[in-house]
């Protein structure tokens, strides 16, 4: 009986919130020791794979990735050129599974190396061991009133 | 018979459409003439503030974001591009220095010191200006005709450009030499198209919005 309520469960996170016609937008930032980065991260299910696209505020693409729900890891489809490197790949496929999960509500079992914590409906993942931290916050469709700063 | 004429008279049209929507390409002497007439109109503008509704086509998720800000000019190195919506983001250009605001950090960079910096400011300030149109060192240009528009095809020289763009688009606006729309087209298929909307130029700019 038990069995059958956790495996109604993950698949009912499986399904939800990421459905094929509702893409998850986040304001995100990457922090490491030197600096970091943000950003829009869009995400969307399709088919048995969950798709992501990470890029700055001008549009240019920084990292595009695919989960996949069967093996539970993290493809990614491309790199801009000058986070391009195998060690770097290496931590985002790693840190990238469980922001996927988190942000999906699927189970995610991250381990000691990170701390996560959820504040103002933004959600937070730390990487001790590479001292990176990162934030999705929810992205809002609203238009926002913005003061026009030429002079009268 | 009837049904033939309406067939040929429906595919006359589409041909006209067709037609219109590509643009033509110019010879060599008249490209010359059209940029260096572009040039000209970049190096008499003073100060210019838009709208922009920046609008980024993903390939692999097949969806688009809309984001829309303003964009302000003050000649002859001042820039401010900043995004309200649905995110919150600005990038100042003032001089030898620059300013980066998001939602969570602000970062001050003095242009001088920053190699990478110092290329995205004076790239981002000539494709604004126009001025990348005779930048002979970072792009190869050409130019065509698009009706009410040039249409000014920009092909990356530089290795580190090329990793990223396979070629960017800017309209220039007939009428008065004015960008109309920045189309960035990225080598892994993504588009992202920059309209510029109810331009103001010269615009009375307070120098406060590009204090850093």
């Amino acid at each position: 009986m038990i069995r059958c309520l956790l495996y109604s469960l993950v698949l009912l996170a499986m399904t939800l919130p990421v459905t094929a016609t509702s893409p998850l937008r986040y304001r995100f930032s990457l922090s490491a020791k030197n600096g970091g980065i943000e950003g829009v991260m869009v995400m969307n299910r399709e088919d048995n794979d969950i798709v992501g696209c990470m890029f700055n505020e001008f549009g240019v693409s920084g990292i595009d990735f695919s989960y996949n729900l069967n093996r539970h890891s993290v493809k990614l489809l491309h790199v801009m050129p000058f986070l391009d490197k195998w060690y770097i790949r290496m931590v985002l496929r790693r840190d990238l599974k469980y922001c996927v999960e988190l942000l999906t509500g699927m189970p995610c079992a991250p381990g000691r190396r990170f701390e996560i914590s959820c504040d103002d409906g933004s959600t937070t993942l730390s990487d001790r061991q590479y001292n990176l931290t990162f934030t999705f916050s929810p992205l809002e469709e609203t238009l926002t009133e913005y003061s026009d700063g030429t002079e009268e | 018979m009837k049904l033939i004429h309406s067939i040929l008279v429906t595919l006359a049209l589409l041909l006209l459409t067709v037609a219109d929507a590509v643009s033509a390409p110019l010879s060599a002497a008249r490209q010359k003439e059209v940029v260096a007439s572009l040039s000209k109109a970049a190096a008499a503008m003073s100060s210019m503030s838009c709208d922009i509704v920046q609008t980024k086509q993903m390939s692999l998720l097949k969806d688009k974001m809309v984001s829309r800000g303003k964009m302000y000019y003050k000649k002859s190195n001042k820039l401010r591009w900043e995004y309200t919506s649905p995110y919150t983001y600005s990038l100042i250009l003032n001089g030898t220095k620059a300013s980066m605001k998001g939602k969570n950090r602000k970062d001050v960079v003095d242009v001088d010191n920053n190699k990478v910096f110092k290329e995205i400011s004076r790239i981002m300030m000539s494709t604004v200006t126009g001025n990348a149109l005779t930048s002979t060192s970072d792009f190869t240009s050409t130019v065509a005709d698009g009706n009410a528009t040039w249409e000014v095809t920009l092909l990356p020289k530089r290795r580190d450009l090329r990793q990223m763009f396979s070629k960017i688009i800017l309209s220039f606006r007939k009428s008065d030499s004015q960008v109309q729309r920045i189309r960035l087209y990225e080598k892994k298929g993504d588009v992202t198209t920059i309209e510029m909307k109810n331009i103001v130029s010269p615009a009375r700019l307070n120098d406060s919005l590009f204090t850093i």
